[in-house]
Parts: C-alpha cells; sequence; structure tokens
C-alpha cells in the first residue's frame, strides 16, 4: 500500500513539475504575443497619429494662420481657436504648435517636450516625426509634422497622445495582464492596485515579485525613443496560471489516492477471487503430481477459476478412486501371488521370498529360525476315497489348525499339495513342541464333510537354521524333509526332529 | 340591384374617388421652379419665397445657403443654363456680369439691387471708423499696424475673398486687382470663412455683402467708411464707396410665373421692405 502510494505521489509529483513547467514555458508564448500585440497596436497608433498631424499640417487655414503669426507676429491666440474648431474632434491627447523660430504657438506648456522637438529638428531637420517621449509623468506617443506655406517651413505641429494609467488599465483589461512602468528601478505606473511612489520594481530573471505575488514579465521596446524613457512591462501573475494546476494537482492526489485504494482493494478482490484460488489450485496439482490425492474443497464461485478448482477436483476424485482400485488390485495381485488360493496361507514363492528377510531379522536379533515342514498322512486315499472337494475341505481344516496352533510371529506355508511348511523364531525344542501340538490337534479335530467324519493325521520334520550363512533354506528344507521322511518311515503321525545321523539330502 | 352589387360600386367609387384626392395633394410635374446660386442674392427670394409662391402659383425650390461654403455665382449660373420645359431653373449672382460671358452663354441678367459691401474688423477692435483711402492703403499693405488709424499698437491681419475675378465690381471697387492685394493676408473661400476669420484675429480685417445673414456675428462688427454706413441712401448718394451689383439670371424661355417673379423682387413692396432691412439700393 505505502509503496503504491509513494509511486503514484511520485508519478503526481513528477507530472505536476512538468505540466508546470509546460505552463509556464505557454505563458512565456503568451506574454510574447500580448507583447508582439501592443508593439503592434502602438505602431499603429503611432501611424494614426503622424497622418493626423500630416493632415493637420495640410489644413490650409492653419497653415496661413500660422504664417500671419509668424509673418505679422500677431498673437497666436487665433490660431488655438481654429485648431479648435477644426481638429477639435480628433482623439488627441494634447497638440503643440511650434512656429520655426521656436516659439511655441499652441500648447506653451509642453516645455520638455518643445525642447525635445527643437532637438530633433536640429538633428534631423524638420522632417515627418514619431517618437516616444517621457514627460516625467506620463509615457507619450508624439507625432510631428512640419508646416509649410508658399514653400517656406513655418514650424511644426507636434501631436501628442499620453499613454497613461487609464491607456495602461484599459490594455491591461484587454490583454488580461497587468503593465508597469519603471525607470531606474522604481514602479512609476501600475495597473495593479498597488502605491507606485517609492516602490522597488527589479524583475529578476523575467520575474518580478509585487505584494508577495510573483510575476512573469517581459519588457516591451519603445523604439525611436526622444530623451531616457521608462521600460514599460507587461507582466502576468504566475497564480493565474499555477493556481488553477495547483487545484488541478490537489484533485489528482485526491484521484490518485482514491485510485489507489481502488487499486489495492481491485488487487485484494484480485489476489482473493484469483491469485489464491490459483496458488491453492497449484499446490493441489503438485501434490497429485507426487502422488497425492489432497482434499479439494468447494469452490462455489461461477468463474473460470470456480470452474477449473470443480474439474480439478473431479478429475482429481476419479484419479483417487482408479488409484484406490489399482492399490486394491495390485493387493490382491501380491496378496495372490504370495498365498495359497485354497487354504490363504503363504505358499512356496513367497516362502523363498520372505526367507532372507527373516533370515536377517533373526540373525540382527540374535535368534534362531527353525523350519517345521508337514504332510498330512494318507492324502491320496483320502481324496480316492472322499473326493477331491472333501480333500480340498481336509486341506482348509489343516490350514485353521496350523493358524489356530502357532504364534503371531509364525509364518506358514503350503508349499505342495498336501506339504506345509512353518518358519519359527527360536529354538528346535520349541518347534518340536509345537509340532506336536499341531499333530495332536490335527489328530483330534476331524473333518466333517457332508455326512462323513474324516480324521487326519499328520508327519512333521523338523529342521533348525543354521547361523551359519552358508546354511540356505534348500539345506534347511533339505534337512527337514529327511526329517519328516523319517516320521513317515517310522509309522506316520509322527514329529521327527533332523538329526545329523539321518540321511542328509 | 342586390345589395352585394351596389357594395361592390360602392367600393369601388370610394377608391377611384380617395386617388383623385390624393392626385390633387401631390405636386403637379412642371410646377416647381429652381433657384440657386450666390447667397447674397438667394437670401432676397427666399424671404419672398411665401409671397412668391402664392402670388403665382408655383412653387420655388431655393438652394442659396451653400455659397456660404463656395457655391457662388458660378453655381447661380450653371443653374439657370439647366433650365428647360418642365424643370424650369434660373440662378443668383451676387457680382455683375461681364458682356461677353452674358452675350456667349445666352444669359439674361434681371438686377434687382446694390448691395454695399460692408468692412468688418474684429468686435474688439476699437475702431469703428476709416476713410477710404486707409481702407485702400491697409488692404494694400501700406498701413500695417492699427495704431496708425488709431486703433491699439497691433498688426493688422488682412482678409480678403477674391472670388468671381473676371467679373467687374464687387472687391474691385476696394482694390482692382488681386496682385495689388498685400501679400501676407488671409484668402478665404466662402462669407461664412470670412467671418470666421476676422472673428478670430482681434487684429483682422475683412469684407463681405451687406445681405450677409447676421445670425451669428462671429465676433465681428461693421465699420464706418469716411463716415457713412453701408446703407441704401448712402450708395445713392454715392458716399459709400464699396458694392456690387445683385442679380438674378435666366437662360432660354422663362414662364410667365418666373417673369413675374423676377419683376415683382426688382419692382414689388415686398422687396422694398426688404430692401430697407438690408440697405439695399434697388436698382428699378
Amino acid at each position: 500500500m505505502a509503496l503504491l502510494l509513494v509511486f503514484v505521489i511520485g508519478v503526481l509529483i513528477f507530472s505536476y513539475d512538468a505540466s508546470r513547467q509546460v505552463v509556464i514555458k505557454q505563458a512565456d508564448h503568451t506574454i510574447h504575443r500580448i507583447v508582439d500585440q501592443i508593439h503592434g497596436s502602438l505602431g499603429s497608433e503611432l501611424n494614426a497619429l503622424r497622418q493626423r498631424a500630416r493632415m493637420i499640417r495640410s489644413n490650409v487655414a492653419l497653415s496661413e494662420y500660422t504664417f500671419v503669426i509668424v509673418n505679422i507676429e500677431t498673437e497666436s491666440a487665433p490660431l488655438e481657436k481654429l485648431f479648435q474648431r477644426q481638429f477639435g474632434w480628433l482623439p488627441i491627447d494634447k497638440a503643440v504648435i511650434l512656429s520655426n523660430t521656436g516659439k511655441p504657438l499652441l500648447g506653451t506648456d509642453r516645455v520638455a517636450l518643445i525642447n525635445a522637438v527643437k532637438e530633433r529638428n536640429k538633428q534631423h531637420g524638420p522632417l515627418d516625426d514619431q517618437f516616444y517621449f517621457y514627460n516625467g509623468q506620463n509615457l507619450e506617443l508624439i507625432a510631428s509634422a512640419p508646416i509649410y506655406y508658399r514653400q517656406k517651413f513655418l514650424g511644426n505641429v507636434i501631436l501628442s497622445n499620453t499613454l497613461g494609467k487609464e491607456w495602461m488599465n484599459r490594455l491591461a483589461r484587454q490583454t488580461q495582464s497587468q503593465l508597469f512602468l519603471e525607470i531606474d528601478g522604481m514602479l512609476v505606473h501600475s495597473t495593479l492596485d498597488v502605491t507606485v511612489g517609492n516602490r522597488r520594481f527589479l524583475p529578476d530573471d523575467g520575474v518580478a515579485r509585487i505584494n508577495g505575488n510573483d510575476y512573469l514579465v517581459r519588457s516591451i521596446s519603445l523604439p525611436n525613443a526622444s530623451g531616457r524613457l521608462p521600460t514599460l512591462w507587461l507582466g502576468i501573475a504566475e497564480s493565474e496560471f499555477i493556481t488553477p494546476l495547483e487545484a488541478i494537482k490537489n484533485k489528482s492526489i485526491v484521484l490518485a489516492f482514491v485510485g489507489a485504494i481502488g487499486i489495492l482493494g481491485a488487487g485484494f478482490l484480485m489476489l482473493r477471487n484469483f491469485s489464491t484460488p490459483l496458488r491453492r489450485l497449484l499446490l493441489r496439482m503438485k501434490d497429485v503430481s507426487e502422488g497425492k490425492f489432497p482434499d479439494i474443497p468447494e469452490h462455489d464461485v461461477s468463474d473460470e477459476i470456480g470452474y477449473l478448482t470443480r474439474q480439478f477436483s473431479l478429475l482429481v476424485k476419479n484419479l483417487k478412486e482408479k488409484q484406490d482400485e489399482i492399490e486394491k488390485t495390485q493387493k490382491l495381485l501380491q496378496q495372490q501371488a504370495a498365498t495359497d488360493e485354497l487354504t490363504g496361507l503363504y505358499n512356496r514363492r513367497h516362502l523363498y521370498e520372505l526367507f532372507p528377510k527373516l533370515r536377517s531379522e533373526a540373525d540382527r536379533q540374535g535368534k534362531q529360525l527353525v523350519v517345521l515342514l508337514l504332510d498330512l498322512d494318507y492324502f491320496k486315499n483320502l481324496n480316492d476315497q472322499y473326493g477331491h472337494l472333501a480333500g480340498d475341505a481336509c486341506l482348509k481344516h489343516f490350514a485353521r489348525i496350523l493358524k489356530d496352533c502357532c504364534r503371531v510371529s509364525d509364518f506358514i506355508f503350503r508349499i505342495g499339495g498336501e506339504e506345509f511348511l512353518v518358519l519359527s523364531t527360536g529354538d528346535e525344542e520349541g518347534a518340536m513342541v509345537l509340532a506336536e501340538k499341531i499333530r495332536s490337534s490335527t489328530e483330534q479335530r476331524p473333518v466333517f464333510y457332508g455326512l462323513s467324519e474324516i480324521t487326519m493325521s499328520t508327519s512333521t520334520g523338523v529342521a533348525s537354521v543354521n547361523n551359519d550363512k552358508g546354511d540356505t533354506l534348500s539345506m534347511a528344507l533339505g534337512r527337514a524333509d529327511n526329517a519328516l521322511y523319517s516320521a513317515k518311515q517310522s509309522g506316520r503321525n509322527k514329529v521327527v526332529a533332523w538329526d545329523s545321523r539321518l540321511k542328509y539330502a | 340591384m342586390s345589395v352585394v352589387y351596389k357594395s361592390m360600386i360602392a367600393l369601388v367609387l370610394l377608391f377611384f374617388g380617395g386617388t383623385v384626392s390624393m392626385a390633387e395633394d401631390a405636386p403637379r410635374p412642371g410646377n416647381e421652379i429652381t433657384g440657386a446660386g450666390a447667397h447674397f442674392s438667394w437670401i432676397v427670394f427666399n424671404e419672398l419665397k411665401a409671397d412668391l409662391e402664392n402670388k403665382f402659383g408655383r412653387t420655388l425650390k431655393l438652394y442659396g445657403r451653400g455659397s456660404m461654403l463656395g457655391a457662388g455665382c458660378n453655381a447661380g449660373i450653371k443653374t439657370a443654363k439647366k433650365n428647360k420645359p418642365g424643370a424650369e431653373s434660373f440662378g443668383f449672382v451676387c457680382c455683375p456680369l461681364g458682356a461677353d460671358e452674358v452675350n456667349n452663354e445666352g444669359l439674361v441678367v434681371h438686377d434687382f439691387a446694390i448691395e454695399p459691401i460692408v468692412i468688418l474688423v474684429h468686435r474688439d477692435n476699437p475702431v469703428t471708423n476709416l476713410s477710404s483711402s486707409q481702407v485702400r492703403a491697409i488692404f494694400r499693405g501700406d498701413i500695417t499696424n492699427w495704431a496708425e488709424v488709431g486703433g491699439a499698437d497691433k498688426p493688422i491681419v488682412v482678409v480678403t475673398r477674391l472670388h468671381c475675378k473676371q467679373r467687374p465690381g464687387h472687391w474691385k471697387t476696394i482694390l482692382p486687382a488681386p496682385a495689388l492685394f498685400r501679400k501676407d493676408r488671409l484668402n478665404v473661400r466662402s462669407a461664412a470663412e470670412m467671418v470666421k476669420r476676422v472673428g478670430d484675429f482681434t487684429e483682422a480685417i475683412g469684407h463681405t455683402g451687406a445681405t450677409w445673414n447676421f445670425d451669428d456675428h462671429g465676433g465681428v462688427k461693421v465699420i464706418t467708411v469716411d463716415g457713412n454706413a453701408p446703407n441704401a441712401a448712402n450708395l445713392k448718394a454715392k458716399s459709400y464707396p464699396f458694392y456690387r451689383t445683385l442679380s438674378a439670371v435666366t437662360h432660354g424661355t422663362i414662364s410667365k410665373e418666373l417673369k413675374g417673379m423676377l419683376k415683382e423682387v426688382q419692382k414689388g413692396p415686398g422687396f422694398r421692405k426688404l430692401a430697407d432691412r438690408y440697405g439695399l439700393l434697388p436698382t428699378h
């Protein structure tokens, strides 16, 4: 969560900084564009003023009046009357008519301007002229045109339009910006509602700080100046374009926070609904691949994961059933391979498989294995007399007797038709007792088959398995068989322990 | 006749009746007489207009105020020459026409008065009288300061309107040729400008006709010459030296009504009263 928030806020800060740069650059372009517009506007105003000056000086009556006044040296008041009557409607802030001798005939109070025009006349001669002028309070647009009468230079018509505070305010409203008039680092006029008396105005790298606000400022060049001019600056408050950006930033932060929470929620839901079940499913698959068949809980969500889980659960269930069947079959087969089908006792093949293990076990425990080889007496006759089914019943009956007589630790095998073997741990004496117990039980427990009571007997040969590693099962069986043979020879229903005096097979 | 037919006939009669009535109210084609030209003659006709229209049953459309802006005798002659049947016209002139001009253009001059040319100075100028020789000397440039003629010590500004240069009389009674006037003078193109110039300069002196409409005096005043005011009696006695002849001019055939009007202006009692008011001396 924190990491995501840090990432989102980092992206936001980067975006904000980038946007800020773009906005400032755009504002810079805007200021340049406005400055160009003002240049154009000033140029147009200057040209218009020059046209008016030319129109005035071309007026015959004005030329004649000037001529009369200059030539006859009458009072200049009629010129003012004429000017008001003929040109009073023109959009001119101030007009000066200067005689060729330098005497002001109209606008006598504009001494500084008159001196400036005189100076320019001295330098350039009486030409159509236009320039910017600073009267100590305001900036002025000046256009001057020489007056001629009968090819004689009579003086100058000088027109002035003041670029004062009203002009600056109007321009500021039109361009939605601020204007500052500065001279020697001091603010002379401002369209801002600030006192300008002793206020310093020193833009640093295109930014001026006024009343705690930063303004992007650019100077408006005023070519063709007469005398020292103040600098006209155009400015746009940074707040005007940064404030909307700040508002967007705050909204973005809130949106990002909400978005992050949303993403987290979506992630959590995805983890819960998709990733976690999928991970569990993978673990189950791993279990299955390792041969395990875990229980897969029901996933009742009806999405793809739910469908996949249900299908996988079904697959595992089927596999488990098949596996169980296989195991059962395998167990059965193993059992069938190791046991005698009729009696359920181990068979001969299992004897050979089991013997090495029992032998090793006995060796480890320091015990001895004893082999009891048993054979039902006259079994062929019994078969012939009662039939094979009766024979089978006798074999099963004898198997039960063996099971009843033997210990749990003894292993009982049917290794031939009516031939059985018991592997027992212990000494030969114990084995003899067991053999006798079997013989006795067999003799005393007849088989009831149909209406017949069949009495059986068994002969048993007992032989120990030597701890000598050279003694094999075959050798032990051989010895037990010698002893059995001896029991048969001695009249059957006997138990004979192998003795070295017995013939070794 | 059914009511419907009666109504329709009534409507038709009403329609035509209305049309006839409207036609009677509208001016008849060719009833108007147009007169235009110099202000100084126009003002006489203009003041007698109602009487003339009533007496002769023709409508007069008169244009002369424009001559204050420079349309003068020439405009009068041009208007007279536009005369044609159905669009009768005549002109006003304030200068006597030369014999050649009259003959070549086929004009008929109907003079009706001699008008004094008044000498104007600024209202604040203390001078109220000049001799005719002083006036001429001033316009010539021989006298250049009012102190020389009993005024303040101020240079004199001469204002002239040297119109109709080819025609005899009028301003030529002051000095006979433009070259004789002072060079550094102010030249104006109309009577209105003359009044304005003299009104602008306290040092100015100018001239204009006595019938100039002085509703707005424009800061000027009329002075006497040789102690004589510019009026009919002094003209008749030949004691006022500056004057001109006011006339109407016609071209081609003119209606009896216009003839009657011209005669009425020349000799009628209405004009006599007017002449007294403006100091005009009737020529008939």
